[in-house]
This record gives C-alpha cells, structure tokens and sequence, in this order.
C-alpha cells in the first residue's frame, strides 16, 4: 500500500520577504523549469504553492485525463496527455497554474514527492530564508481550519482560505 | 565529470556567508542541498545562493588560457600565457588589480607579490563604491559587529535601506525575535518602498540621500554628542518631522539595538557618513551593527587592503600594463576609467567566466572558483569563515593565488606563496571620525519638472554589475531587464501600467526598462534595478566613485 503523504506547504505571510528564493530552489530542483507561480500586485509577491488538495479542481476540470492524482494524494500533471487546453488554469482556484506554465512542458507543482517519501521536505521549504515557508501535517491545517492569518492578509486573499 | 570532494560549505556571493551544501543529480547538474546540522538562524538560502551551484559547471566557464597576438586570438598552455604577461609587466611595469571577492589567501598573495617586486608592480583592491564607504564608516564608528545569533537577542531593530531585498537571509533571525515579541520596534529608513518596509512597525520614507539626516535625528535622540557638522538640522530632516520623532522615540527605548545596514549606491551619497551615524547610535543604545555588504569578503580584502597600506578602488592611471585578478573592471569600473583599459599596452585579465574584460584581454588566464579553491572570507558581522574546497576546478583553471604564484617564479621573485596571516585578519582597522563628521549633510537631490529623482533598488539576484549573474539560467528567466518602480500618481500621469516598457532618461544615459507602479511607492521617486551595466550607467557614479541619485525622465514607449 503506498505512504500517503499527509504534509502540506504552509506559508506564513508576515515573515515572507519576497525573495523569490523557493522559485530558485524549486527551478534548480526540478531541471530548471519554473514551476512556482507568484501571486503579484501592489506590494504583493507572493508564492502560490500548490495545496495539493483533497478532491482537486484541477484534476476534474481536466478532459483528458492529463492532471490526475497519485496514491500519495500528489496532484501531477502528464505532459503526453497534456494538450495545453487551459481547462486546468481556469479549474484552480488558487492560480498556481498559469497560462505560460501549461503552454510550455512544464510540470506542476509535485510536492518534491520522492524528497518527502524519503523523509526530507520539499526543496521551496529547505531554502526560505525567512522561514515563511513550512510542511505541517494537513489535519493541524485543518483544524485550524485557515492558513495563517496575518496582518498581511486581505479579506479575499486565495491565501485565507484552504 | 569528476565528483564533488566535499559538499559542505559557505556561499560567498554577499556578506553573509550563508551554510551551503551541494548535491549532484543523475544529471551531473548540482544544486544546494540543505544541512539540517547548521544553526537554526543560518537556514536556507536565498535565490542567489541557489545559483551558486550552476557556476560550478556552467557550459561556458574559462577552462584555457589564450593570447591574442597581432589582432589573432590563440589558446595557450597556461605557463606560456602567465611568461607573456610577466613579460608584460617586466618590461613596462604594471598594475595588479586585485578583486576584493576573492578569498583572503588569494588577496593577501597577491599584496606580497606587488610589496616584493622593488617597485615594478603595483597593487589597488577592487571594492564596490558603497561597500568601501560603508565600511570606512564603520571603522570610524567603532561599534560592534554582531551575528545573525547576536540580533535574535536584541529588542529594538534599526534597517536602512532595503536589506530584506537583497539579503534576505538576514530577515530571519529579525522574524524570529519579533515572533517572541510582536510589540518590538523595527524602524526602516529608506527612500523607496523596498521588502523590508512591508514591516516595519515605523517606517520612515527619506527624500533620496537623507538617509544621514534622519540618522543624526535619531543620535542626537539617543544622546550621541560630538557629531561635529553631522548634527541634526532643525526643520528638515528629509523626511517627514512626525516620522523621524517617531523612530527616534523608538530606538531611544531600546536596551539593546540591532542596526541592520543596507548601502546602495544610488540612493545616498555619504554612506560612511550614515554608516558611522548608525554606528555610533549602536554603540549608544548597547546594541551592534550587522553589515549587509555587496561583496562576499568586502570586509576581508578591506582589512588586509589597510594592513597593507595598499589602496582601495580601482584605477589604471598611468599603467601600461594592468593584470585583473578577478573581478571584471570593465564593467565594475567607472566609466572614463573603464574606457582607459582600451588604452593599455597589455591587458591581463583572470576569471572563470567570459566577462567583458577577458573578452577584451589580450592574455586570458582561467580562474578557480572560491568554492573550487578553498579559502578563508569574512563577513559583514566580522566572522573569519572558510568557503571549503568543494569540487577540483576544470581545465586549466587554477587558484588565483596560485596563479600569483606561477607569475611570481616566472618575474624571479622568491617566496610567494599562496597564504595569510591570521593576525593581519583580525585586526580591526580604525577610520578617523573626525574626516567623517567635518563634512557637512549632502543637499537632498530634487528633481525639476517632468522628472523623477531615480535611486536603485537591487534585489537578492543581481547585486554588482550583474555580468556574472546575467549567464545563469534562473536570473535570466526571473530578471532579464531591468524593472522601474513608480508611484501611482506618475503612472497615471505618464499612462503607464505594471509591464509596460518604458524609457528612462539621464544626463548620463538612457536605457528600457519594464515598468512596475505602486501606490506605496513615494511620490517622485523612481526606483530601478540597480544589478545591471545599463542601468549603473544612469548614474553620474558610473564616471566617479561618488554614489547617489540623480534625476531622470521616464517616457512611456508604445506598444508596437
């Protein structure tokens, strides 16, 4: 039966600093391909990492079968299936997929799934500077049933809310 | 591919001296690797240490050394190459240009080699104009340097400048003090709405080049006496007259201050003016001052620079050879300095990567990265620290000091060898204050119709001249161009929109950049990217080693 990994990506608003440095890592990490999506306007850059959710949009919105989830609960996204249709961007309600992500081979975010089953932690998550990035167990999350909020968080912010 | 020898060690590409390990994929691509056995206040790295990695086998490194002889370029066995420059500098004399990047054995090598050859060399260190001022400020300051271990216990924190953008590794033991005591003040003094503004609990917006006026404010709040013409003047701090009073209030109360100093060459003229202000307010307030330095071993090259009595900066007056030892003058240079390199007889450049002066260079020698060298640096909190020897170095590509070493035997001089004294690294040197505190305040740079004064806003990827970091893959994705960041109301005015390209022009230089308007963004004020040769050569200290703003024209380039 295979490990199903419980851990999630949490990010702490009001120790991000913008950096950029989870996308580095996750770029040099994954062949140089950029995978993290940031979430940018007025004062705002922060990183969008996927939540790996539990029934994903991503995945039912996709035609042909392209995004689909694994045994580890890892949402991932076949690149020979994959036509480019964008029915995945407009399925996330989060805006980790982009446009200019599905055009070009690129993967989705993988959780750093081969790290995690081996007992590390995801690449984004080792490097963050400040700390803002963290892995903690998805029922915690849930419990608390939001993601940090800060002072930083707006009242419709996608971060408020898994 | 030969393996790496030994993963573990420190990166070196800014002050902090950040833990790095790297890891090999099946690809032979390498990468950081993180080690769990590190402090906790040292984890991570930011977007620049994770580049570090893709130099180490980057496809176009300098693997052979080459002699361009009658106008024809050919590769060269190393030791025929090192003759042809010896020769160079045997005959005509020279000057050895010594970049203060490079690791303390190297730098102090080559000081030995230019002090034993009777006269016939010369040698100056390189270092970055903001960094050579701020630290001359310190030295004058006498303050203490403290640790990232040092500011988790301070309960007041002082930030000039915008030392979350470029050094963000340094908001982490910030974060984690505040965490233990949300309430506790970080005033930032800056003159653009960088990262670190986001939190600070008083911010205090300075006009570009008050970042000293605002300072002095806050000493005299703390008791800091005999400022002599770097007392505060009454009615014009720069900035707002509630702010400052508030910063002062709130670095007054603190039992232990941590100053957090960021210098940028754009935004003041006088960084060791303010430099030593925030010194002098450290040492007030029982606190100390953690340097975020744009060289990795600014402080290193400093010490042994002064030890020496060797000078700092670069000029190539009078020399009809000129042997760069890392670094890439022709770029980091100033502008009429730079063009003198065309003029020399001989031009002897050394580096690991094709930058514009060994593409220019008629000898060429292959240089060992830090991390494939092994060596000792120090950091901006004052730590001796070893950037461990990682992976052997490809092709021909030796040790800078190894290198003055060849050079050395080839000129008949006995003794060189590639070393430094651990005494010469711990002595702290002194600046006098009182050169410092005889010049007054700058004016405050103000900008006439139609313009905006312009400062730079460096991030964490490209911090110098950018001519290293523009051929890695991940810069060259995230920040190909510069970006110009302006306020709300001036977008409006020019029609400019977040993406739009725009036109920036100066007295000095134009150049394209991608807009960004924010509304937090003071109002005439524009902020650009300051890690590129384009935009550096905006600035009137692209001519001279005098930092600070100047006022520029941005014009709204239509789409096509």
């Amino acid at each position: 039966m295979a490990t199903i990994i419980s851990k999630r990506v949490i990010l702490d608003l009001d120790r991000c600093v913008e950096c950029r440095s989870c996308g580095a890592a996750c770029f040099y990490g994954h062949r140089r391909q950029p995978i993290i999506n940031y979430a940018e306007g007025d004062r705002v850059r922060v990183p969008v990492i996927c939540r790996q959710c539990k029934s994903p949009a991503c995945v039912d919105s996709c035609p042909n079968d392209a995004m689909y989830q694994n045994e580890t609960t890892v949402s991932r996204r076949s690149l020979p299936k994959c036509t480019a249709c964008g029915s995945c961007v407009r399925g996330c309600p989060f805006g980790v997929l982009t446009d200019e992500m599905i055009r070009h081979a690129v993967p989705k975010c993988d959780l750093c799934e081969e790290r995690v089953l081996a007992g590390g932690i995801p690449l984004c998550v080792e490097t963050c500077p400040s700390g803002a990035l963290s892995f903690g167990e998805v029922e915690e999350i849930e419990k608390e049933g939001l993601l940090f909020l800060s002072s930083r968080t707006t009242g419709h912010h996608p971060l408020k809310r898994r | 591919m030969k393996p790496l020898k030994n993963p573990n060690t420190r990166c070196n590409f800014c002050s902090l001296g950040c833990y790095v390990s790297l890891a090999e994929s099946a690809q032979e691509e390498v990468r950081p690797e993180y080690d769990h056995d590190v402090p906790p206040m040292r984890k991570g790295v930011c977007g620049r240490g994770n580049m570090t990695a893709e130099l180490l086998r980057h496809p176009r490194r300098c693997i052979s050394a080459r002699i361009a002889e009658h106008g024809l370029i050919h590769e060269a066995k190393l030791d025929e190459a090192v003759k042809t420059a010896a020769g160079a500098v045997w005959s005509d004399g020279g000057t050895l240009l010594i970049d203060g990047n490079l690791p303390c054995e190297d730098i102090a090598t080559a000081i030995k080699l230019a002090a034993s050859s009777a006269g016939k060399i010369s040698a100056r260190v390189f270092l970055p104009p903001e960094d050579e001022s701020a630290l001359e400020g310190f030295a004058a300051s006498g303050a203490k340097l403290f640790t990232p271990e040092n500011l988790v216990e301070c309960d007041a924190f002082l930030i000039v400048g915008d030392a979350f953008g470029t050094h963000p590794v340094i908001s982490r033991p910030i974060h984690d003090a505040r965490r233990k005591n949300p309430r506790m003040p970080l005033v930032v003094v800056d003159s653009a709405r960088g990262h670190t503004s986001i939190f600070a609990s008083a911010l205090v917006t300075v006009r570009p080049g008050g970042e000293s006026r605002v300072l002095a404010a806050i000493a005299a709040a703390c008791g800091v006496a005999d400022l002599g013409m770097l007392a505060p003047i009454p009615n014009d701090a720069g900035a707002p007259a509630g702010d400052v009073a508030n910063a002062a209030r709130a670095v007054a109360g603190a039992k232990k201050l941590g100053v957090i100093l960021r210098a940028e060459p754009g935004k003041a003229s006088n960084w060791d003016q303010a430099v030593f202000l925030a010194g002098k307010i450290a040492e007030a307030k029982g606190g100390g001052v953690a340097l975020c330095l744009t060289y990795g071993n600014a402080m290193g090259a400093y010490r042994l620079a002064k030890m020496a009595g060797v000078p700092v900066g670069a000029s190539v007056q009078a020399a009809n050879t000129l042997i760069a030892l890392g670094g890439d003058p022709a770029t980091a240079m100033m502008k009429e300095e730079a063009a003198t390199l065309h003029a020399l007889r001989t031009l002897v450049a050394a580096n690991s990567m094709p930058v514009a002066t060994m593409e220019m260079a008629h000898v060429a020698l292959p240089l060992a990265f830090n991390f494939e060298a092994g060596g000792t640096t120090i950091t901006g909190s004052g730590e001796i620290v070893r950037v461990e020897w990682v992976a052997d170095a490809p092709g021909q590509a030796v040790l800078p000091g190894v290198l003055v070493e060849e050079l050395a035997k080839s000129l008949g001089i006995q003794g060189i060898v590639r070393d430094v004294n651990r005494e010469d690294l711990e002595a702290v040197p002194s600046a006098e204050a009182a050169k410092i505190t005889a010049r007054p305040h700058p004016a405050l740079a103000a900008a006439g119709m139609g313009e905006d004064v312009l400062v730079t806003q460096s991030d964490s990827v490209h911090f110098h001249t950018g001519s290293l970091t523009s051929m890695c893959a991940w810069p060259a994705y995230w920040a190909p161009e510069p970006v110009v960041t302006i306020g709300a109301k001036e977008g409006e005015s020019l029609g400019v929109i977040a993406g739009d390209r725009v036109r920036i022009i100066t007295a000095e230089g134009r150049c394209e950049a991608r807009a960004d308007v924010s509304k937090a963004q003071p109002t005439g004020v524009a902020a650009v990217s300051g890690g590129f040769v384009v935009s550096r050569s905006l600035f009137p200290w692209n001519s001279s080693r005098r930092t600070g703003p100047t006022t520029a024209r941005i014009e709204k380039i239509p789409s096509p």
